[in-house]
């Protein structure tokens, strides 16, 4: 079940052999989530083959992209996978991917190679494409998803953002917005899933992110559900798509050998209302409405043994059962939940991949994000509170900025919900290391809010605008040291600016350094740094993690 | 091809349910408008351009029921974005109008005629294939 492409270190520029195999993983990646897609495709038709359409899809492109005349050109090969999806589409969400690629493709055609704004232009393309080609476009599908995933790319690519934060940005965009479409398709909400073809393009993007940060192993839990058991959803299709108020709303499962697939749900969907069957030759899960459940029954018989039939008489089902089988549904289904240990939640906010993954490895259960350039919104803040699945929750912003919109989420829910003023990573990950899982919201808080002031912490980051500051003269363009929040250093030279912010600090007794180096930190420069912090901090150990954030060379803690 | 018909189902134990062919198509209708690929419905002659334009279209207008005793024919006449995979295209919307006006009325549908009567063309018309 592991299977790695490559290991490449995040590249500046793809040819077209990373863009080959970037998708080539997407292609397996979507491959083993294709049954979880499949348990969510209740729109348009519950078929429960979205995740195998789209699977099958993308499988052509790569496919076709193989035989590319030039596999190093990037436009070439996107060209290629354009082809081989829209001659291999499959299903209405493989037609609206051969769309998507297909202005993916369109928008790079002449590029040997592409960066992070070519790459974003090409989903803005992909995003203009989709929606060319239907009259009335349906919101809440993937057409949503890869609309919010465009917008996301688009802004951070005027920033000039690397391939890499293109789409992480679009990724995170796109989840986003497949976590609204309940909200924007009813079908969805009754059902209690997210769309199944949006599911389908965040995976893709998931897989070409992760292929960019160089992690090609498939290493979530194989996806291996047999078509039809997860369907959970079709044994309450009556509130699916309106009421019969008549006949059986008849259920059951058929596992027989070398069924005609399409020959038998002809004859089933013949014999009653409102029929949805899916499954392959040899397992068929049937609903159907009928006035004579007996006949149906007789005929499956015929093709195999029957399982979990249920059979009820609409016209006896009152709103009560009907009520209660929507509680039932709910609690016990798809949505992706996030899973938390104990009853308290916790969501931080933080930008770059090793930073989000630094503070879920000390106890978040979501991290949101966005930093100093992109301050999270209040209704994005909102959102992840809403997504755990506690009725307690801690707010960790990690940024001066954002604590407010933090606050202002404790009026717009239901829940408990406790801000701590974290004004940088380091102090959110200070906060995290005094949580205790058995003690109440409020002893947490507490002591979470009391770590925030044994930590000292430094930014190292750029300065965008002239100023001058606590008496130091700042151009743009110097490199600035920031000390809990407070200019302290401020020039040409990295090295010489974090010596001077940690001296401001030389006085403390500091057990832990820990340093996050940027997205571009140079090696050079970091063994430097740790020379300095060992000399000016004998007595510590010096961690050094690769956070990866945007904009920040360095983040230091001293504790 | 439509007129005022109605497909009224026999005694059942709550009453009497008609549906008019009118409302079969309105549902049709509005099912393939947003059917992905479908750029338009109707043939593209001169005559429904500029019934279209002129905004005195009907629903009707490229959709034809045919109704055999609670057993329905649907025929359609769509244009599709050229670009995209028509058969497929057409396959979807044969499957979604049938599984919408099913599960909606719960009535039938026999069969679905799909007629590409025309292609848009908005993109670029190379697509890969000549690499």
């Amino acid at each position: 079940m592991t299977a790695s492409v490559r290991a490449a270190a995040p590249a500046e520029r793809w040819d077209g052999r990373d863009i080959f195999r970037a998708f080539e993983f997407a292609s397996r990646w979507l491959d083993h989530h294709r049954d979880v897609i499949n348990a969510l495709n209740v729109f348009p038709v519950p078929d429960g083959d979205t995740g195998t359409n789209m699977a099958l899809t993308i499988q052509a492109s790569v496919d076709a992209a193989r035989t590319a005349t030039s596999p190093a050109h990037a436009g070439n090969v996107a060209a290629r996978l354009a082809y081989g999806s829209l001659m291999g589409a499959r299903g209405n969400s493989g037609v609206i991917l051969s769309q998507i690629f297909r202005g993916f493709a369109s928008a790079i055609s002449e590029s040997e190679t592409i960066d992070g704004p070519d790459l974003a232009r090409a989903l803005e393309a992909a995003r203009d494409m989709a929606y060319k080609a239907v009259m009335r476009p349906v919101e809440g599908t993937m057409l949503t998803v890869i609309r919010i995933a465009a917008d996301h790319a688009e802004a951070s690519a005027r920033q000039n953002a690397s391939l890499l934060t293109v789409l992480g940005d679009a990724l995170f965009g796109a989840r986003q917005a497949l976590a609204r479409t309940p909200d924007m398709m009813d079908i969805l909400k009754q059902a209690g899933v997210v769309d199944a073809g949006g599911q389908g393009v965040v995976d893709i993007l998931e897989a070409l992110h992760r292929y960019a940060e160089g992690n090609t192993v498939i290493d979530d839990a194989p996806a291996d559900i047999p078509v039809g058991a997860t369907m959970h959803f079709l044994d309450d299709i009556a509130e699916l798509h309106g009421e019969d108020t008549f006949g059986y709303c008849t259920n059951f499962m058929v596992f027989g050998n070398d069924m005609d697939f399409d020959r038998v749900r002809s004859d089933l969907s013949a014999m009653g209302q409102s029929a949805v069957i899916v499954g392959d030759d040899a397992i068929l899960k049937v609903h159907i409405h009928t006035e004579k459940p007996g006949d149906v029954l007789q005929y499956a018989l015929g093709l195999g043994y029957l399982d979990q039939i249920k059979i009820d008489n609409m016209a006896l089902q009152t709103e009560a059962l009907t009520a209660q089988r929507q509680q039932e549904h709910i609690s016990g289904m798809l949505v992706p939940a996030i899973s938390v240990t104990g009853d308290i939640g916790i969501v931080a906010v933080a930008a770059g991949s090793g930073l989000s993954a630094a503070l879920k490895s000390m106890g978040a259960n979501l991290v949101v994000q966005g930093g100093q350039t992109m301050n999270p919104s209040t209704e994005e803040l909102l959102d992840a509170v809403q997504q755990l699945p506690t009725d307690e929750v801690i707010i960790l912003p990690n940024n001066k900025n954002i604590v407010m919109a933090a606050n202002q989420v404790l009026a717009l829910t239901e829940k408990d919900v406790r801000v701590i003023p974290s004004q940088s990573v380091p102090q959110g990950l200070a906060a995290l290391s005094r949580f205790n899982l058995g003690d109440t919201l409020d002893q947490n808080t507490n002591d979470m809010t009391l770590a925030l002031a044994n930590v000292q912490s430094i930014e190292i980051t750029g300065a965008v605008r002239d100023v001058e500051l606590n008496g130091i003269d700042v151009t743009t363009g110097d490199i600035i040291g920031v000390l809990n929040g407070n200019l302290v250093a401020a020039g040409q030279n990295l090295a010489d600016v974090v010596h001077r912010a940690l001296m401001a600090i030389a006085d403390v007794e500091a057990e832990l350094v820990t340093v996050f180096l940027g997205e571009d930190a140079a090696e050079t420069a970091t063994a430097e740094l740790r020379h300095t912090a060992e000399s000016i901090f004998p007595d510590a150990e010096i961690e050094i993690i690769e956070g990866n954030q945007p904009h920040y060379q360095y983040l230091i803690s001293v504790e | 091809m439509t007129g005022n018909q109605s497909f009224q189902e026999p005694e059942t134990p709550g009453g009497r349910i008609e549906i008019a062919d009118a409302a079969i198509i309105s549902i049709v209708h509005e099912t393939v408008l947003s059917c992905y690929g479908v750029v338009d419905i109707g043939p593209r002659s001169l005559g429904s351009t500029i019934v279209r334009k002129l905004g005195i279209a009907t629903p009707s207008h490229g959709i034809g029921i045919e109704n055999n005793q609670g057993n329905l024919t649907i025929e359609l006449s769509i244009v599709v974005e050229y670009g995209t995979p028509i058969f497929t295209v057409a396959r979807n919307v044969m499957q979604t109008v049938k599984f919408q006006v099913e599960s909606t009325l719960g009535l039938s549908v026999e069969r679905v005629n799909v007629n590409v009567d025309g292609l848009r063309v908005s993109g670029p018309t190379t697509i890969g294939n000549q690499l």
